[in-house]
């Protein structure tokens, strides 16, 4: 019981000491740190303060352009994680692709890719116009009647075959400079033309050999992690499919083929996809909807 | 003096200010104010944190000592000097904080332990990591005396009135002006034993950028928390 009490008094009589004696410090410890900022005795002249260029800690930069986010470092680097994570877990998911693929668009990948486009005439002419692909701006209701086999029209029935619209895609936020940015919106508003011009489709399977293609041609690191570890968690059947038709074919014409950044789509609606396969350097893979279709079949008889 | 009338209790501050000034006002009919409650916060700041510090590094010195002179007997006259420099520079605090009745920082004991578990584990672990964690220490303790130095410059001017004229002209007291002298010239010596850390190998240390970042933290929070209890 005594040490009840005693342990009670204590209990009581510390904290209040603590705080009595902070107190009793805390004015001192005040005025001692406004000595040391100089707010005191000797006021930092205006010309001393306008020297002092340091920001709030956490203070936001001025976007760059419409849409701009600017991120610091860190949360890039939380976006990586955060992203690759969901994205290998949650491949269907749009935004952990698109959050992936921004976080890793560093600066010195897309300087390379830009560089591409500036030592080529239409390259140059698609970072000077910055054209942006939308359902409107290329007159997806024209494209049907275009010939057939040409490249306008191919590009229609792909859309209406895997029944996706070019509106679709997102806007990029987070890459700090605006063309850089640019660079990589123009990546991914063609990205369905890639789709067109090698006829993969834009199920699982189609976007990984899609991704070590476009890694091989233009380098961009979220397209070379999704060739590495999106096959991890599919299906052995397809992954063999992959492994021996679609990954060889890949790393072969992503390397063979032009740039394909540099290709001004919307102005070649009207060619030929076969003479602009080969122009450009690509030869067709097997078509990989044929390929799963006979795969099924066989194992339905199998069984 | 009303506003200064808090002041009074500290004998020491108002002598700091005025004895100088007493001379002058003989001749001149000066009056030399008090220094304000801030500069005397501050004063008192600097010099129990000075005193920490220096108390720190005597045991810094003494377990670097005590764990490398019987394994490295070449590195004793060094040692040995740079520990005296930090004897001197402790008593030095230490009779500043008796003269001006500075409290002493409240965590005194942990200081010393402290500072003498890291001059023991630095010593064992080498003379590189020896060198290595004087050399952080003393870059940390040298920029801390030189934002003393630059509040002591710029912040502790002093009301200097001529009796007749009623002309103000603030400056800074000889006192003062004595304590800088005191600081940079501490400075110095503190900068002396960096380079003679980085001569004898600091940068060997292994993993170098490891124990110098750790060491320099720990300094910098050490330094934050004696200059409040």
């Amino acid at each position: 019981m005594l040490i009840v009490q005693q342990f009670q008094k204590r209990s009581f009589i510390i904290p209040s000491l603590i705080s009595s004696g902070l107190s009793y410090l805390s004015k001192d410890i005040r005025l001692a740190d406004k000595m040391e900022d100089g707010e005191l005795h000797f006021p930092k002249t205006e010309f001393e303060k306008s020297q002092n260029t340091s920001r709030p800690l956490f203070q936001r930069p001025e976007p760059n352009y419409p849409g701009h986010v600017p991120l610091y470092n860190f949360e890039k680097l939380l976006m990586f994680l955060g992203s690759s994570i969901g994205a290998f877990v949650n491949p269907t998911n749009n935004n952990f692709i698109v959050s992936l693929g921004e976080s890793t668009a560093f600066p010195w990948v897309l300087n390379r890719l830009r560089t591409q486009m500036l030592n080529d005439p239409s390259g140059r002419q698609i970072l000077k116009e910055r054209p942006h692909m939308t359902s409107k701006s290329l007159n997806l209701d024209e494209l049907k009647n275009y010939p057939d086999n040409s490249l306008g029209k191919s590009y229609f029935l792909w859309l209406e075959r895997e029944g996706v619209s070019p509106d679709t895609r997102v806007p990029v936020k987070y890459i700090t400079d605006p063309e850089l940015a640019f660079v990589f919106q123009r990546y991914r508003e063609c990205h369905d033309f890639y789709h067109t011009i090698t006829g993969l489709p834009i199920v699982r399977e189609g976007e990984i050999a899609l991704k070590l293609f476009e890694f091989m041609n233009l380098g961009i690191p979220m397209t070379g992690l999704g060739a590495l570890f999106a096959p991890i968690p599919i299906k052995s059947s397809q992954r063999r499919r992959l492994l021996s038709v679609y990954y060889p074919w890949a790393v072969k014409n992503g390397t063979i083929c032009k740039p394909l950044i540099n290709v001004y789509w919307e102005k070649i609606m009207k060619k030929d996809i076969d003479v602009l396969r080969s122009e450009l350097g690509i030869e067709k893979p097997p078509d990989m909807r044929e390929l799963r279709k006979k795969a099924r079949s066989k194992k339905k008889q199998v069984a | 003096m009303i506003r200064h009338s808090r002041n009074l209790i500290k004998l020491q501050s108002v002598r700091y200010a005025s004895t100088k000034g007493k001379e002058n006002s003989a001749t001149e009919n000066l009056r030399l104010g008090y220094l304000s409650d801030a500069q005397n916060a501050y004063m008192d700041r600097v010099i129990r944190v000075d005193q920490a510090g220096e108390l720190g590094a005597n045991f810094i010195y003494n377990g670097q000592y005590l764990a490398l002179s019987h394994k490295r007997p070449d590195l004793k006259p060094i040692l040995k000097h740079m520990w005296e420099q930090e004897i001197h520079h402790h008593n030095t605090f230490n009779n500043l904080q008796v003269e001006r009745r500075v409290r002493p920082s409240l965590l005194t004991p942990l200081w010393k332990v402290g500072a003498m578990g890291l001059g023991i584990a630095t010593g064992l672990m080498g003379k590189e990591a020896a060198m290595a964690c004087t050399e952080a220490v003393e870059t940390v303790i040298g920029g801390h005396y030189n934002q003393q130095l630059r509040v002591l410059t710029n912040q502790f001017h002093v009301d200097v009135v001529n009796e007749e004229t009623g002309v103000n002209t603030p400056t800074v007291p000889e006192e003062i002006k004595d304590m800088q002298k005191l600081v940079s010239q501490f400075r110095d010596e503190e900068l002396e034993h960096l380079d003679t850390a980085v001569e004898h190998d600091a940068h060997g240390a292994r993993p170098y950028w490891l124990l110098t970042e750790a060491i320099k933290l720990t300094c910098r929070g050490a330094i934050w928390t004696a200059e409040r209890v």
